[in-house]
């Protein structure tokens, strides 16, 4: 088993949905040269997520939220349990919960620990490279955020 | 600032999906809609840029079908510079995009359909998911749905660069061949999916033609609308997902219209509602009537059952055994039973499986003869292939520098928002009488919009990962009296 993943979802030309691509990548630059930690983007989902999750200890998943119920740029901490959301609509967004229930019933290792940082968006409508200006703002709290959770868990 | 949560799946839902269902003074459905919501400025986003990268923007659309927006790209910009690819590197792009369809639509069947059909329409929400389908038909399908996608992604891998972003199409050809010494793995993997595709139809046998529920609810009046069917066809009007001309039949199955792609706004035009975004598109030859099946309204279906109406058989054995019992067991052609595309899909999956073992068996495959290098100036480009669901036209205009200064792409799920619209509202009023609404009648009547597979809002995908959809139902006084979410 691989120690740790850090994987970013999101679209990077759809305005804020692109924020957990953003974060892996200034993570990825703020970690340079440090062993044991992958940094992944993707913007797949549902069952594709699988493909990334396998064979890791520790995940560290970055994605936009929408609740409707913070400003935009608040960060929101999940763990698993969090989602236990039943049955999709669509194939191709079964739910986190939905496919680590499935890798669990056929074999395949899954991370043990799953950490979910969500930040608040605005805009994920808009073909736009970039973030909105209240997100951005957010990025350095994002950073600071998911490094303390890396450093917290390091086994040292 | 850090906050820990609960998720509460209702606040999830701005933005998102919905269905709103109106009822008269006697409970009685009066009018149901069906709204997604629209992804902004994609045509201000690519003007400008080189047309030559489409290929590498347009399926970052879509974290679904990421393959079907290159391949309609590939050849769009093909159109543009006026270049005809070498014949290997046309069979290594439908190789890749046969490999796609047999992924998605075995991904359909077994967690979209599957848990309706498998678990039941009317079994609990907790039991309706893919983990409910392998409790009915056991682990070990599981396992080889997952060990099939893992294999069909490897060699996807191999052509494509990436299966999300792929770098395969240039125009005038693709930047990659398959050599020798690899090609026994891509045989391998064929033959396997053949077996896969029957082993499918097996099981949708078994389980959905064995139960004669199933059957009475696929071809229930409540499911069903006589429009219109669209797909692309070869020179003997088979299914072909890569190339050939658009065919139209009418509500009676009669060709109506064969067209070339680039004739497209002869044909279709899109009709503006003021509660939806999305915009309509119907057959110009026929008009705009409203959300009304029959010949005289403009209505048109594309995706897996609309693409075997418009056509008269299948190009292989196997999946044309296939096409015919179906078209037996329902009465003949056209079947206008919406539920029947998940069956006309897992046809789709064993023509799609059998297609590339004839590819990769075709002597020119491992041809490293896969480029024309371009040479005219470009001006417009059109093209088309079809998507796991629909037909799918991208359009591009240059200035002589090829850069971007416009794009139009027609989508494979807008061509079917009218008839899923009138899907939505007829099963609504099907299903829902004096007022009476419960959780197993609005899965009902998501049932009539998944089979169509849509893939609205497609690139957004904002946590926890799926579209919400929220149903809401008013009184006559238009005051709500319920809502559902499907999460």
């Amino acid at each position: 088993m691989k120690n740790l993943l850090v994987l970013g979802l999101g679209n990077d030309i759809l305005s804020d949905d692109g924020v957990g691509i953003e974060v892996v990548r200034r993570l990825k630059k703020r970690f340079h040269g440090i062993e044991g930690i992958d940094f992944i983007e993707t913007n797949e989902m549902g069952l594709s997520l699988l493909d990334f999750l396998a064979g890791y200890n520790h995940a560290i998943i970055v994605d936009s939220i929408i609740t409707g119920r913070h400003k935009p740029g608040t960060i929101l901490i999940f763990d698993r349990g969090d989602f236990n959301l039943p049955s999709a609509c669509n194939p191709h967004h079964m739910g986190l919960d939905e496919i680590l229930d499935l890798a669990e019933k056929t074999g395949i290792p899954i991370p043990e620990k799953i950490h979910i940082v969500a930040i608040e968006v605005s805009d994920p409508f808009t073909f736009s490279e970039g973030l909105t200006p209240e997100v951005k703002k957010a990025l350095p709290g994002v950073l600071d955020t998911i490094e303390k959770i890396i450093r917290d868990s390091s086994p040292s | 600032m850090t906050k820990k949560v609960t998720i509460d799946p209702i606040t999830r839902l701005e933005g998102h999906g919905k269905i709103e269902i109106f009822l008269d003074a006697q409970g009685e459905v009066e009018k149901a809609y069906f709204q997604v919501p629209e992804l902004r400025g994609f045509e201000i986003f690519c003007v400008g840029r080189l047309a030559e990268d489409m290929p590498q923007i347009t399926p970052r659309i879509c974290g679904v079908c990421p393959t079907a927006h290159h391949m309609a790209s590939g050849k769009t910009v093909d159109d543009l510079w006026k270049v005809d690819p070498p014949s290997p590197a046309k069979k290594l792009r439908e190789l890749m995009n046969s490999m796609f369809f047999v992924e998605d639509h075995a991904l359909h069947f077994y967690i979209l359909a599957g848990p309706d059909f498998v678990v039941g329409p009317s079994a609990s929400k907790a039991e309706r998911n893919i983990l409910g389908v392998i409790g009915k038909v056991g682990v070990e399908v599981g396992k080889k749905i997952i060990g099939m996608r893992r294999e069909l992604r490897g060699l996807m891998t191999y052509l494509g660069g990436k299966v999300i972003h792929p770098v395969m199409n240039l125009p005038g050809g693709v930047a990659k061949g398959i050599k020798p010494e690899d090609l026994p793995k891509f045989q391998e993997v064929a033959r396997e999916t053949v077996k896969f595709g029957e082993f499918t139809l097996q099981v949708f046998k078994d389980i959905v033609l064995k139960n004669k529920e199933y059957v009475n609810l696929i071809t229930s009046e409540t499911f069903t609308h006589r429009t219109y069917y669209m797909g692309l066809v070869d020179h003997n009007n088979h299914p072909n997902f890569y190339d050939g001309m658009i065919r139209v039949v009418d509500p009676e199955g009669k060709e109506f219209v064969k067209f070339d792609v680039h004739d497209y706004t002869k044909h279709i035009a899109e009709h503006v509602e003021p509660w939806s975004y999305i915009k309509f598109p119907y057959l110009r030859g026929v008009g705009w009537k409203g959300f009304v099946d029959g010949r005289e309204s403009g209505v048109y279906a594309v995706a897996p059952l609309a693409r075997l109406n418009a056509s008269n058989g299948m190009a292989t054995p196997i999946a044309n055994e296939a096409y015919k019992e179906m078209y037996e067991t329902l009465g003949g052609k056209p079947v206008h039973a919406t539920l029947a595309n998940h069956w006309a899909r897992i046809i789709e999956l064993i023509y799609a499986a059998e297609r590339m073992d004839q590819l990769v068996n075709d002597k020119e495959i491992t041809s490293m003869n896969i480029r024309s290098i371009p040479t005219k100036t470009p001006k417009v480009g059109i093209g088309v292939v079809e998507a796991p669901r629909g037909t799918l036209i991208h359009h591009y205009e240059t200035d002589e520098n090829g850069i971007i200064q416009k794009a139009n792409l027609i989508v494979a799920t807008q061509n079917n928002a009218a008839r899923i619209a009138m899907s939505v509202e007829k099963a609504a009023k099907g299903l829902i009488h004096r007022g009476e609404i419960n959780d197993g009648l609005l899965n009902m009547v998501e049932m009539a919009f998944r089979a169509y597979d849509p893939c609205h809002a497609c690139g957004t995908h904002a946590l926890p990962g799926r579209i919400p959809l929220r149903a809401t139902i008013y009184n006559h006084r238009r005051e709500v009296i319920t809502s559902f979410t499907n999460t």
